[in-house]
C-alpha cells in the first residue's frame, strides 16, 4: 500500500486544463522528484496535494484511504507539508516565532510561553544536527539558512510527506549539498520527499524514482537503473532532443570588443583581466559570491571600477551609468529577472521597447507605438515566445521560460555590441534553455560579443568558445573550450595563486 | 575592541528609543529653563490632555500600520461617536447604556472597514478615507453643524472625576498602554499582527486565518477612536462635528516619529508610539509656553518625523548586518 495517492486528478484554470487523468503513487521512505517543463503542472499538482488548490475530479489517498484535503490545514492534519517555492518566512520575526507561528505554546488566556517555545526550537533543530539561535530575526539569515528554518518549521508539524518546490533554486552549492544530506537523513527515518526541481543533474543524483509530467498528463515514472539524463529529456519534451548545445562558432578574425585590465572593485574581485571578441560566447563561471555579478555591474556602469582600465572597440572607456553602456552598446541581462529585469505588471511591448524608448519618440517626447509593436512582434516571432499574441499581456502571465525570452528581446531591440547575460537559463525548463543558448549562438556569429556569467557546468562547457574561471573574486584562469571537462574548470577555481600563470 | 564593545551595546540597546528619549529630555530642560511655568503640574496637566485623543488612538493605529494598512477613518469616528453618544444621552438614555451602544457603533465601523478593504479588495488607505469622508458628512447632518450640550447634571460629574488628580481620559490612557505594552510582546494574537504585516503570504500558508488578524486591528482602531470620542464629550461636556479635526494625520505622525514602519509591516513597537505621542505633546505645548506662534509647531513635527524615520531605517540597516556579522 502507497503512503501516498494520487488518482485521476483533473483541474482547469478557467478554460485552460492543467492537469488531465494523473495518477501517481508514492511510497514511505523514498525520495520521488516530479519533474517537466514549465507549465507541465508540476508545482499545480503539488499545491491539489496540499491543500492551495482543490482538484475538479479525482482522488487522494494517504495509506489507502481516500481524504478530503481543502486547505494548508487540512494537508497537515494528513501529514502533508510543503516547502513553497517562494520563501514563506516572515523576516521581522525570530527564528523561533517562524518555526512555530500559529502554534506557539501559549497558556489559555493566549499569552506566549517564550522559555517552552525557545526550549521546543532548539529541540526541533537538534534533531537534524543544526545549531541556532532561535531569539535571531529570520530576515538576517542566509537564504540557505532561512529555507532550513522553514523545513523545521513544516517538519516540526510531524509531517511524513514533505514537498519540496524547488527548494535549491536560490541556494549555493554547499547549501545544496547541506539540504540533501538532510533529505537523505529524513528519507532514513521513513519520510516521503517529492522533489521538485529543473535541474536533472539534482534530480539523477537524488531521487529513487522520477514521474514526469508533459502538457498536464502523466508520461512514466523511472526507477534508479533507468534514470539518464537523456532518457528524461525525451520524456519531458516528447522528442529527442539530440542537440541540446549548439554547434561551436567558426574561429574569425578575433576583433576585440572589450578589454579589462588589472580591474579591481568594492573588494569583490581583485586584478581580473581579460578580452572579449566579436562573434565569441565567453563563458564566466564561478559560484555565487565569485564577484562575477559585481564585476558585469562595473562593466554596465551601475558599479564603478576602483581600479583598473577598461576598453571597448579598442578605446578606454569608463562606465559611468547604465544609460552610458546601452548607448555604447553594451546589454545587461540581469540574473534576477523578477526583480532587476522585467516589470512584471507591464506588457510585453512595453517591456521589450524600454531600453530603447528614447529612439522610439518624436521630438516632443511622444512615443511611436506602432514602431514598437513593430519591433516587439518581431522578437515575439523571432524567439518564439509563446502564446503568440502575448504583445499586450502582463509580462507576470508569461511561463518562466517565456519571460526569459522577452528579457532577452528587451536587450536585442538595442543591438548591443556586447552583450553580457548573467544566468540566461535559470530557472527555465530544458526546451526554453535550448531555445536561448542557440539564439544567443546566433548573436554571436552575426558578430556579437557575448558574455555569458553561469554557475552551470554543463552550459557553460555547452555552449562558450573560452571560459573565464572566477573564484573568490579574483581570475583563477582563461581556458579555450576545446573538449575542456567539468573537472578542469573546478581544477582551475580552486587551484592555489602560485600555480596561475 | 572598544568599537566591538559598542557594536555589542547598540545590539541591546534600542537607539530609537534612546534618541526620542534624550530629544524629550532636551526640550523639558530647554523649557523649564526658559519658562517656570513649564515644570508646574498645571502645566503638565494641559500637556498631557492636550494630547490624550491622540495618545489613545495611536495605540491602536500601530497595530494597524504594523498589519501593513493604515486607518484613516478615526477622524470621522471620533465626532461621530460623540454625537450619537450625545443624542442618546440627551433624549434620555440611562448613560452607561449610551456608551456601550455608542462603542459598539465605532466598532461596527471598525468592522465594515475591514469587510470592504477584504471583500472589495480595495487598499486600507482608500476605504478609511472614504469611511471618514460618509462619517464627516453624517456628523454635519445629526448636529445641523451645531454643538450639542445640556448634558445631564450626573454626566458632568465624569468630567470632574479626577482620582490623584489625573483626568479620567489619562488614568484609561495608563491603563491601555500598560496593556498594549505586554500583550503586543507576549499576546499570540497581537503577535499575529506582526507576522501579518512581516509577510501574509506566509501567515496564510502557516494556517493563520489572516482575515481575523486584519478585522482585530481595525475593530479596535474604531474602538479606541470611539471611545476617544465619548472621552472628547467628558472633557468639553459637549459634543461637536469638529472634534477630531485632522486627529489621523497627528496620530499618524506620533506613530512614525515611534519608529513604526509606514513601508513595510511587521516592525513597529507601542512603546515607540508612547514616545512619539509625548514628543508631538510636548513640542505643542513648548510652542505654546514660549509664546511663539503656534503656526511654526507642523515645521518641527514635518522636520522630526524626517529624522526619526531616517533614523529608525538606519539603525534598522545597522542593526541588520550586526546580526549577520555576529552569525558568521
Amino acid at each position: 500500500m502507497s503512503l501516498l495517492e494520487v488518482r485521476k486528478i483533473n483541474k482547469s484554470f478557467g478554460s485552460n486544463k492543467v492537469l488531465t487523468d494523473v495518477s501517481i503513487s508514492f511510497e514511505a521512505g523514498e525520495i520521488h522528484s516530479i519533474v517537466g517543463e514549465n507549465g507541465a503542472g508540476k508545482s499545480t499538482l503539488m499545491k491539489i496535494i496540499g491543500g492551495i488548490h482543490s482538484c475538479d475530479s479525482g482522488e487522494i489517498l494517504v495509506d489507502g484511504h481516500p481524504v478530503q484535503i481543502h486547505s494548508p490545514i487540512d494537508a497537515f492534519k494528513h501529514g502533508i507539508g510543503i516547502v513553497h517555492q517562494e520563501l514563506s518566512i516572515a523576516g521581522n520575526m525570530t527564528v523561533a516565532q517562524n518555526v512555530f507561528v500559529n502554534r506557539e505554546p501559549t497558556n489559555k488566556w493566549g499569552f506566549i510561553n517564550w522559555t517552552e517555545l525557545y526550549e521546543k526550537t532548539n529541540a526541533e533543530f537538534e534533531k537534524i544536527g543544526v545549531k541556532i539561535d532561535p531569539k535571531v530575526p529570520a530576515g538576517s539569515l542566509s537564504v540557505g539558512m532561512q529555507q532550513i528554518v522553514e523545513i523545521v518549521k513544516i517538519l516540526s508539524q510531524n509531517v511524513k510527506i514533505l514537498i519540496m518546490d524547488e527548494p535549491t533554486s536560490a541556494l549555493s552549492d554547499k547549501e545544496v549539498d547541506h539540504l540533501f544530506q538532510l533529505l537523505k537523513k529524513l528519507k532514513a527515518k521513513g519520510t516521503l520527499i517529492i522533489f521538485i526541481s529543473h535541474k536533472l543533474k539534482e534530480i539523477t543524483y537524488l531521487s529513487d524514482r522520477v514521474s514526469v509530467l508533459r502538457d498536464g498528463r502523466f508520461i512514466g515514472t523511472l526507477d534508479r537503473e533507468n534514470m539518464q539524463i537523456p532518457k528524461i529529456i525525451n520524456m519531458m519534451v516528447g522528442r529527442n532532443i539530440d542537440q541540446l548545445y549548439p554547434e561551436k562558432g567558426k574561429k574569425g578574425d578575433q576583433k576585440e570588443v572589450f578589454r579589462l585590465e588589472h580591474g579591481s572593485g568594492k573588494g569583490k574581485f581583485t586584478d581580473v583581466s581579460f578580452r572579449l571578441y566579436a562573434g565569441e560566447i565567453t563563458g564566466m563561471f564561478g559560484l555565487v559570491g565569485s564577484g562575477r555579478t559585481e564585476l558585469a555591474y562595473s562593466i554596465f556602469g551601475a558599479d564603478r571600477l576602483d581600479q583598473g582600465t577598461m576598453y571597448l572597440n579598442g578605446e578606454k572607456y569608463e562606465a559611468k551609468s547604465p544609460i552610458k553602456a546601452i548607448e555604447m552598446g553594451i546589454g545587461y541581462l540581469s540574473e534576477d529577472r523578477k526583480n532587476l529585469g522585467l516589470f512584471l505588471d507591464m506588457s510585453v511591448k512595453d517591456n521589450t521597447v524600454v531600453t530603447i524608448l528614447q529612439k522610439l519618440c518624436n521630438k516632443l517626447s511622444f512615443l511611436n507605438d506602432q514602431q514598437a509593436a513593430d519591433q516587439t512582434k518581431g522578437y515575439i516571432g523571432e524567439l518564439q515566445i509563446h502564446p503568440e499574441d502575448c504583445l499586450l499581456s502582463k509580462v507576470k502571465n508569461l511561463s518562466g521560460g517565456n519571460q526569459q525570452k522577452v528579457l532577452l528581446a528587451k536587450w536585442l531591440v538595442s543591438q548591443p555590441k556586447l552583450l553580457i547575460v548573467d544566468e540566461p537559463t535559470r530557472g527555465v525548463d530544458v526546451g526554453a534553455k535550448s531555445m536561448i543558448h542557440f539564439m544567443l549562438r546566433k548573436l554571436a556569429d552575426q558578430g556579437m560579443a557575448i558574455l555569458m556569467i553561469s554557475s552551470e557546468l554543463p552550459e557553460i562547457i555547452g555552449l562558450s568558445d573560452k571560459v573565464i574561471v572566477m573564484h573568490e573574486g579574483r581570475c583563477k584562469g582563461v581556458l579555450e573550450n576545446v573538449d575542456l571537462t567539468e573537472e578542469e574548470i573546478m581544477t582551475c577555481a580552486f587551484r592555489e595563486e602560485e600555480d596561475v600563470i | 575592541m572598544k568599537s566591538g564593545k559598542w557594536k555589542g551595546l547598540l545590539l541591546k540597546v534600542n537607539l530609537h528609543y534612546l534618541v526620542l528619549a534624550v530629544l524629550i529630555l532636551v526640550l523639558v530642560l530647554g523649557m523649564s529653563i526658559k519658562s517656570k511655568y513649564f515644570l508646574t503640574l498645571a502645566n503638565f496637566d494641559v500637556l498631557v490632555n492636550n494630547y490624550i485623543m491622540e495618545a489613545i488612538m495611536a495605540l491602536g493605529m500601530t497595530m494597524v500600520i504594523i498589519s501593513g494598512g493604515i486607518d484613516l477613518s478615526i477622524a470621522g469616528i471620533l465626532p461621530f461617536t460623540a454625537i450619537i453618544f450625545a443624542k442618546m444621552m440627551t433624549s434620555g438614555m440611562n448613560i452607561p447604556l449610551a456608551m456601550i451602544i455608542s462603542l459598539l457603533v465605532a466598532m461596527g465601523i471598525g468592522f465594515i472597514n475591514n469587510e470592504l478593504r477584504s471583500k472589495l479588495n480595495l487598499y486600507p488607505m482608500v476605504v478609511t478615507l472614504s469611511t471618514s469622508l460618509i462619517l464627516k458628512s453624517i456628523n454635519l447632518v445629526l448636529t445641523g453643524g451645531t454643538v450639542i450640550a445640556k448634558f445631564p447634571a450626573s454626566f458632568k460629574k465624569i468630567g470632574m472625576f479626577k482620582p490623584l488628580g489625573i483626568t479620567l481620559s489619562c488614568w484609561i490612557y495608563i491603563i491601555l498602554a500598560v496593556l498594549f505594552l505586554y500583550f503586543s510582546k507576549n499576546n499570540k494574537r497581537f503577535i499575529q499582527v506582526f507576522f501579518v504585516g512581516g509577510n501574509a503570504e506566509a501567515a496564510k500558508l502557516s494556517g493563520m486565518n489572516t482575515e481575523a488578524v486584519y478585522r482585530f486591528v481595525y475593530v479596535m482602531s474604531a474602538f479606541l477612536a470611539g471611545l476617544a470620542g465619548i472621552l472628547s464629550t467628558t472633557v468639553y461636556n459637549s459634543a461637536s462635528f469638529s472634534f477630531g479635526q485632522g486627529v489621523e494625520l497627528r496620530v499618524i505622525t506620533a506613530v512614525a516619529i515611534g519608529g513604526t514602519s509606514m513601508t513595510q509591516g511587521g516592525i513597529g513597537s507601542i512603546a515607540g508610539t508612547m514616545l512619539g505621542t509625548l514628543f508631538l505633546a510636548i513640542v505643542y505645548n513648548a510652542f505654546v509656553m514660549s509664546g511663539m506662534s503656534t503656526y511654526y509647531e507642523n515645521v518641527v513635527t514635518g522636520g522630526m518625523l524626517i529624522v526619526a524615520i531616517l533614523l529608525s531605517e538606519g539603525i534598522r540597516k545597522i542593526k541588520l548586518k550586526q546580526t549577520q556579522e555576529t552569525l558568521k
